[in-house]
Order: structure tokens, then sequence, then C-alpha cells
């Protein structure tokens, strides 16, 4: 049994990070491993396990920015509903409750900057300061996207569980 | 979940809260304020049910079929080091020798005009300047961040 490559502990995060961007569970994929494969082949990769996650999650985002600009997607609108579905995990093999789905069509809704700082935050629990190392923001402009982030995707909820005259979302 | 929006003062300080993220003096501050907010409680319990949420909703268990064949393949990283280490100094060891050549031919050969010769290495020595700026330039482009201003 080979060891296990120290970045896989955040593989399956990266991938919902990426299929948050792209849209695409199969195109995040192959972002994720390109990423895992550069941290095997780049020259500076930090020792240190935070740092070296933080490192993991840029490049897994430029490299999703440059599949981004290769489809010239920037201003096309990525459907919600293909984009809520990419998240259906393949092995699911139970249906999830009512509220996954929600959450998972509420997310599609955000804007992309939305999204990736809330699937960064509460998906690969990165910190604030790593989230703006990630994003190249400043750490003030986290707490503030982050808290407009899930406002918006509660909004949604409460939108989706009114339509669907379901329960309460929070209980 | 209450759906009026008025927001309170301390209303973006509840992600930081709920996140640990706040100092000890802003952290008082709301739970100050969450003890007389009916609102701002049921909102930070509506931001806590979200987070447990999203980790299901989005989370991918790793697969071990999905997980790259490549990550325990170390004979392909000291191969493609190796490799690169000797195609550098290939490409070095072979233009010192033809930069060397040249300029003893260029210093040494008599029957071609002095002004040809100087022509020649100009024209060798403008290549090389140019290939290095071009060079240096990349390396520059290569250390700055091009994603960090990205407007998604």
């Amino acid at each position: 049994m080979e060891t296990q490559h120290p970045f896989l502990q955040w593989y399956g995060g990266a991938i919902g990070f990426a299929t948050s961007l792209l849209g695409c569970r199969e195109s995040a994929r192959d972002v994720v491993q390109q990423a895992l494969y550069k941290s095997l082949s780049a020259r500076r990769v930090p020792t240190d396990v935070a740092a070296q996650k933080v490192w993991f999650f840029k490049v897994v985002r430029n490299l999703c920015i440059n599949g981004l600009h290769q489809e010239q997607r920037f201003q096309r609108h990525v459907d919600a509903d293909a984009l809520a579905a990419s998240f259906v995990d393949t092995d699911e093999s139970h249906e999830r409750s009512e509220r996954i789905a929600w959450v998972r069509q509420g997310l599609a809704k955000l804007t992309p900057e939305q999204r990736e700082i809330v699937v960064l935050r509460d998906v690969n629990d990165l910190s604030y300061d790593d989230l703006a190392e990630v994003l190249g923001i400043e750490r003030g402009t986290v707490m503030s996207r982050l808290h407009r982030a899930r406002m918006a995707l509660r909004d949604h909820l409460i939108r989706l569980q009114t339509q669907s005259g379901g329960a309460t979302y929070a209980n | 979940m209450q759906t009026e929006q008025q927001p309170c003062a301390v209303a973006e300080e509840l992600s930081g809260y709920l996140d640990g993220e706040l100092s000890q003096q802003e952290q008082q501050r709301v739970m100050i304020h969450l003890r007389s907010c009916p609102h701002c409680q049921q909102l930070l319990a509506d931001m806590q049910a979200l987070r447990g949420d999203m980790k299901v909703a989005v989370h991918v268990s790793a697969d071990a079929r999905d997980l790259p064949k490549i990550m325990g393949d170390k004979p392909a990283r000291w191969l493609g080091i190796l490799g690169w280490s000797a195609l550098i100094l290939g490409v070095l060891l072979v233009t010192s020798f033809f930069f060397w050549e040249l300029a003893l031919d260029l210093l040494t050969n008599s029957s071609v005009p002095w002004w040809v010769r100087l022509g020649i290495a100009g024209f060798y020595l403008g290549l090389l300047g140019l290939f290095l700026m071009v060079l240096r330039q990349r390396l520059v482009a290569m250390k700055t961040d091009k994603y960090r201003k990205v407007k998604l």
C-alpha cells in the first residue's frame, strides 16, 4: 500500500470548490488532479500544513480561472439547475433530504464570488486569513463578503422553502 | 426563520462570531447584543444550520478510484527532474561551445574583413541579448500573481 499524499486530505473539498466555480463535476475533477500533479512538480511548495492548504486551494482556484478563461465563460450565465445537479455525488446511494437539495439550488443561484467564499469557508474550513490569501482580498473584506453570501443563500432558501410550502429551514 | 430585514449594528459580525474570528472585545459585544435580540439569535441559528448542511451538500467523498495514480509515482518525478537537468546542461554546453568557437573564429580569421566579423558578432550578441530580455520578462511574469484581481 503506497503512502497517502498529504494533499489528498483536501481532495473532496477541493472538488466541491472547483465544481462551485466551474459548474461541472468532471472539469472540477480534472482541475483538482492537475493541482495534485502540480503539488508534485512545483519547486516551492510550503512545508507547513496550514500553508500547504492555502497553496493548494490557490492553485485549484487559479486552474479554475484558467479553465473559465479558456472556455470564455466569464460572460456566460451558468445554468443554476445544471450547477446544482453537479454537486450531487454520483455515489450517493440514498436520496438526500429536501433541505440539502435546497442548499444546492440556493448555492447555484449565488454569484461566483459568493459561492467560492462560502464553499471555501463552510466546506473546507479555511480561516479568514487563509481566505484573504487564497482570494487575494483584504481580511476585512472576507467577513463582509462571507456574511453577504450567507445572507443571500439564506434568502434563496427562504424563497425555495416558501415556494414548496415546506417546513421551516432552520429547525 | 424571520424574513423581515432590519439589520442590527452587529449583523455583519455575526458571521465572524460564528466562525470564531472576532477579537475578544468584538465577541463580547456580539454576545451582549445576542442576549437581547431574538432576530440575531435566529440569524445565528440559521447560519449555523446552513454551515452544517453545506458540508453535506457540497463535499465529495474521496473515492479511491478517483485518486490519481500519479500521486505515488515518485520515479516519474525524479525522472522529470533528471530530464530537465540534463536538457538544461546540454543546452548550456552546446551554446557555450558555439559562442566560444564563433569568438575564436571571428578573432583569428583574417581572411574575412574586420567589419564583416564585427557585424556577425553584433548579430549574435543582439540575438543573445533579445533572448535574455524575453527570458527575464517571462521570469518576472511568472512571479507576478496574475489571478489577484480577477473578476469572476
